[in-house]
């Protein structure tokens, strides 16, 4: 590694109450890829908003290559300076081609007045850029709302190479990737480091920081509180100077569900286009978890058990008895709940109070007759925020709140309705460390007062760490079961990935 | 250095909740009130109670419809069907009183064609998920083209005695016009804040989909705002053909205009569903009927008239935007 590309010295951001960003002094070296790390609202997401020009500092001096960038500049002359950003919710253009894209606002032209686009030059530096990614797969012609999710995101990286970035911030980039798409990702990571290019990662997944990251900045209440070398940390230490705590294990041998009654169970259910003949049971006060690759049609499966979708055919049955899903209003009638992995999209209104998301599913519970009662609403909130430590007042808009107490908004709705089966769908994502041990701990309250639960989760970590016996799936069928000492994170990674061979 | 900034957060904060309060729940009465002012200084009739009672009589006709139009906008949908709702529900049930003598014949099938023609547009959004500014556009030019068919163009008139007094009858000193204005609104703020369909509004609204998946049949939500609104405009439609003792076809143009601008100058947000009260939809029609009530006493011609309507709708919007930004 070659010298220092980026500097920030003492950067200052203040929203009105809120010291966003207090103070940060570090730099990254040329081909580095610096991790950053905290918690929720640690003010990591402000920081990389002031780098690429959409948010602007208080004072402080950011110095890129020797050069004391001026206090003002927009996103867009962010990126002649060298500084691409990459989204969790990536930000190309759907309806325009992966060329179109990537030369977005860089067009190159045949004539300067008027602008006319050299086209056949654009698409043939398209291609070259991807290739410099090794990626080989993708039509520079094609529409990029064909194209797959990880597909995409290569797209966003050639188009910040494309702008000739020195430095790239990937914020999040893996949340919505499987095991073997994370691992291309990496080699592309890897080869952007050859390039001298830096990168600014931010993850809530250390396994990730472990395998990629050079060294890695750790900021808690919008200070930096930790630099570390990779090669001489260890996730503890990391834990704990993001959360100021430990992280404490949930599960406990002796703490493993040892009911034997059977509480729910599907026999030969599919749709009409994923999910071949499904079959499976869980019994009462167990924790089932499903993993899988992007694709594995996991979702599509709780979808069907929720009736989201249609079910083609097949049985679903809770506690003996067989029970018809045709809608939502079904499922959760019959007992049944659905925490999306789309927290934003499916699971809250987010306009709404917490208050009035919480009672949603059951209005009923709330009412004297028609007539809803703010008391009740009231009295529910205040015990709901008791007992799962949800932060903010029951008025305060959802859209408010941080990840973590989101989610637990999310299954504050289905522990109101009083639920038997609740299917929690990556039910950690995009919350941090400190969140993530509690909705652990919620999953498995839940669970264990005669409930059953199923896990959908892509971390591996955390299928390990939350479930008692684990199923695989891929291509819309179940390939492996694990059970007792099976649920490991090594077992379930190598049946992930050997794809159902036996 | 540490004592200012809490200080200057402080005061910050109190600042924004002053300025929240203006521009919201009360921006829409300030804003009445200023109006009101500026008139009562220019003319001294504006204030006197007979033309305070006009101005109550003339806003209720587009206040019910809004009303309406509230609950189509806050489940997240858009009515423009409603001007010609009124149209066609005034001819036929003007025919019908007039063939058979029976005002109350007349006044049920008003209000059975209101919400039958809601139930017509609720189905295509509802259950074939059609775009609702797209299919209430058909409709309106549906009802619309039906309205002129089956009166041939012509006026209906001849209107029972009996139906008059919907128009001239009072009621402790209170015109019977705005009476049924108030109860509508009484009945929708009571079905939007305190029952249950109420809260099923308001989650549709603000995310179909999420409200779907808590339990929340969004189908019949959608049915139902469009009823609510075919029916209000249906009571709309009585009221117009009571005061000017006929029906016409041609009656209710841009009338959905109006509404629309009515529940938007009272805060109800049309680009994001969800938002939005019926008080405040209440006094932006009252707001609206003075502006047009206190332009023609001071002898503004009309045409100066739609101009500062165009202006006021721009403000409100403006308002809601720079609120957004504050919270």
């Amino acid at each position: 590694m070659s010298g220092t590309l980026l500097e920030f010295n003492s950067i200052y951001k203040e929203y009105p109450g809120v010291k966003a960003v207090n103070g940060v002094s570090f730099s990254i070296s040329k081909g580095a890829v610096t991790a950053l790390l905290g918690a929720n609202g640690a003010g990591k997401s402000t920081l990389m908003k002031i780098l690429s020009g959409a948010e602007t500092r208080d004072s402080g001096d950011i110095i890129i290559q020797d050069n004391y960038l001026p206090k003002n500049y927009s996103t867009l002359e962010a990126k002649s300076l060298g500084i691409g950003i990459i989204y969790q919710e990536l930000s190309l253009l759907s309806e325009l081609t992966v060329a179109e894209n990537i030369y977005l606002t860089n067009e190159p032209l045949i004539t300067q007045f008027p602008k006319i686009i050299d086209y056949k030059k654009m698409k043939k530096e398209a291609k070259h850029q991807l290739e410099k990614l090794q990626v080989y797969d993708v039509d520079v012609d094609e529409k990029v709302s064909n194209l797959s999710l990880p597909n995409q995101q290569m797209v966003e990286i050639a188009k910040a190479l494309a702008q000739d970035c020195k430095v790239i911030i990937m914020d999040e980039p893996t949340t919505s990737l499987a095991t073997d798409e994370t691992k291309r990702l990496f080699d592309v990571i890897k080869h952007l480091k050859k390039q001298n290019i830096s990168i600014i990662y931010i993850s809530h997944r250390l396994d990730e920081i472990f395998e990629i990251a050079d060294n890695a900045v750790i900021m808690r209440d919008g200070e930096l509180v930790n630099k570390l070398d990779i090669d001489k940390t260890s996730k503890d230490e990391i834990i704990t100077s993001m959360t100021g705590r430990k992280l404490n294990r949930v599960k406990t041998e002796d703490e493993i569900s040892n009911s034997n009654e059977i509480m729910f169970g599907v026999r030969g259910i599919s749709d009409r286009k994923f999910l071949k003949d499904i079959s499976f049971s869980v019994r009462k006060n167990e924790i089932l978890g499903i993993g899988g690759l992007v694709g594995a049609q996991r979702t599509e499966l709780a979808r069907l058990i929720f009736g989201a979708d249609k079910l083609e055919k097949g049985e679903i049955s809770l506690n003996g008895e067989i029970i018809q899903n045709k809608t939502p209003e079904d499922a959760i009638r019959n007992g049944i709940g659905y925490l999306s992995e789309n927290r934003k999209e499916e699971a809250l209104n987010l306009g709404l109070s917490v208050q009035e998301n919480i009672i949603q599913t059951d209005l009923p519970k709330v009412s004297k007759g028609l007539v809803v009662s703010d008391k009740k609403i009231i009295e529910t909130f205040k015990s709901y925020k008791q007992k799962m430590n949800i932060k903010g007042a029951g008025s305060t808009a959802v859209k408010n709140l941080s990840g973590g107490n989101q989610q637990k908004v999310a299954i504050a709705k289905w522990l109101h309705v009083g639920a038997k089966l609740l299917i929690f769908d990556e039910p950690t994502r995009g919350v941090d460390v400190g969140a993530k041990a509690e909705i652990y701990q919620l999953v498995r309250d839940f669970a264990r007062k005669g409930n059953t639960a199923i896990v959908i989760s892509s971390e591996i970590e955390e299928l390990a760490t939350v479930s008692d016996r684990v199923l695989i799936m891929a291509k819309g069928e179940i390939t492996h079961e694990l059970k007792g000492s099976d649920v490991n994170q090594d077992t379930i990674f190598n049946c992930i990935t050997t794809k159902g061979s036996d | 250095m540490s004592t200012e900034y809490v200080v200057s957060a402080d005061k910050s904060i109190n600042y924004k909740r002053v300025m929240n309060l203006l521009f919201g729940k009360l921006g829409i009465f300030l804003g009445l009130f200023a109006l009101m002012t500026v008139f009562s200084i220019l003319s001294p009739v504006f204030l006197s109670l007979g033309n305070l009672e006009n101005i109550l009589i003339q806003s209720a006709t587009n206040a019910i419809i809004a009303a309406g139009m509230t609950f189509v906008i806050i489940s997240g949908e858009i009515d423009l069907s409603v001007g010609s709702i009124l149209a066609l529900t005034s001819i036929v049930s003007g025919e019908i009183m007039i063939t058979t003598g029976s005002v109350w014949l007349g006044v049920g099938v008003a209000l059975l064609m209101g919400i039958l023609m809601g139930v017509f547009n609720g189905v295509f959004v509802a259950y074939l998920g059609f775009p609702a500014f797209i299919v209430t556009l058909a409709t309106m030019w549906l009802y619309r083209g039906s309205a002129y068919v089956y009166s041939g163009g012509q006026a209906v008139v001849g209107l029972p005695d009996g139906f008059r007094v919907l128009a001239n009858g009072k009621f402790l000193y209170i015109p019977y016009i705005v009476w049924i204005m108030l109860i509508i609104y009484g009945l929708c703020y009571f079905v939007l804040t305190k029952l249950r369909m109420g809260r099923k509004i308001y989650a549709t609204g603000d995310n179909s989909e999420s409200a779907r998946l808590s339990g929340i049949n969004v189908r019949a939500v959608k049915m139902i705002v469009f009823s609510i609104s075919g029916c209000l405009t249906a009571v709309s439609a009585l009221i117009l053909m009571a005061r000017l003792n006929s029906a016409q076809p041609v009656a209710g143009m841009t009338f959905e205009l109006t509404a629309i601008a009515a529940a938007v100058i009272g805060g109800t947000s049309l680009t994001k569903g969800g938002v939005g009260s019926i008080v405040g939809t209440l006094i932006g029609a009252v707001f609206i009927a003075t502006l047009q009530n206190g332009l023609v006493i001071l002898n503004v011609s009309s045409f100066w008239q739609q101009l500062l309507m165009g202006i006021v709708v721009l403000i409100a919007v403006g308002i809601d935007k720079y609120r957004k930004k504050l919270s």
